[in-house]
């Protein structure tokens, strides 16, 4: 399935700039980031939330029938 | 929401310069190596911005480590005229190299990019569909 991952930039009037990045999964919001404050300046400010301490992959639950002999 | 980051402006690509200018109808000179200030004085860059209708430059300095400084006088009343335009400290000017900035990422890097501006900060939203 399908997931969006997005990026918002927001500017002040002196420059500034707050990115938050969002529907990342683990490390990948760091990667994804990463060209925009290399690009930008310099970074000043980090906060991590939950989301970005969930790991990469989350193995979906299988249902198993047992058969008893 | 997973990250959040805050960053400070450095001017690092003079073709986006370039791009913020005319976003603001300004002419990035590439070359010309001096700006005009108050009082006729004179200062040396690399490049100088021109400013339609203001008597001042903006200078464009190359850094130590590829950067570019802006360098500007705003006192008097062509000053003034220079902060109309590009906002206090060149404020706007920055702002308009930094939507530029992110715009060109986000689209290197597979994003559609919309762009608006609420209450006088430009706002730049990036997305794209991932498995």
């Amino acid at each position: 399935m399908s997931q969006m991952e997005e990026i918002i930039v927001e500017i002040d009037e002196n420059g500034n700039v707050t990115l938050e990045a969002k529907g990342f999964k683990g490390k990948k919001c760091t990667d994804a980031t990463r060209a925009f404050i290399e690009a930008m300046g310099t970074q000043v400010k980090e906060k991590k939330t939950e989301e970005y301490y969930q790991p990469d992959y989350q193995p979906t639950k299988k249902k198993v029938r047992v058969i008893s002999q | 929401m997973s990250h959040m980051v805050e960053i400070t402006t450095k001017i690092q690509g003079l073709d986006m310069l370039e791009r913020a200018c005319r976003r603001l109808g300004l002419n990035l000179m590439r070359g010309k190596t001096k700006a005009r200030y108050y009082g006729n004085k004179v200062v040396t860059c690399d490049h100088a911005i021109e400013v339609p209708s203001c008597g001042f430059d903006i200078g464009v300095k190359k850094q130590s480590d590829k950067s570019y400084l802006l360098m500007a006088d705003f006192y008097g009343q062509e000053g003034r005229k220079l902060e109309e335009v590009c906002g206090k400290e060149l404020g706007r000017l920055k702002q308009a190299y930094q939507a530029v900035v992110a715009k060109v990422v986000a689209q290197s890097k597979g994003f559609t990019v919309e762009e608006t501006k609420v209450n006088g900060k430009q706002r730049v939203r990036c997305w794209r569909m991932v498995q």
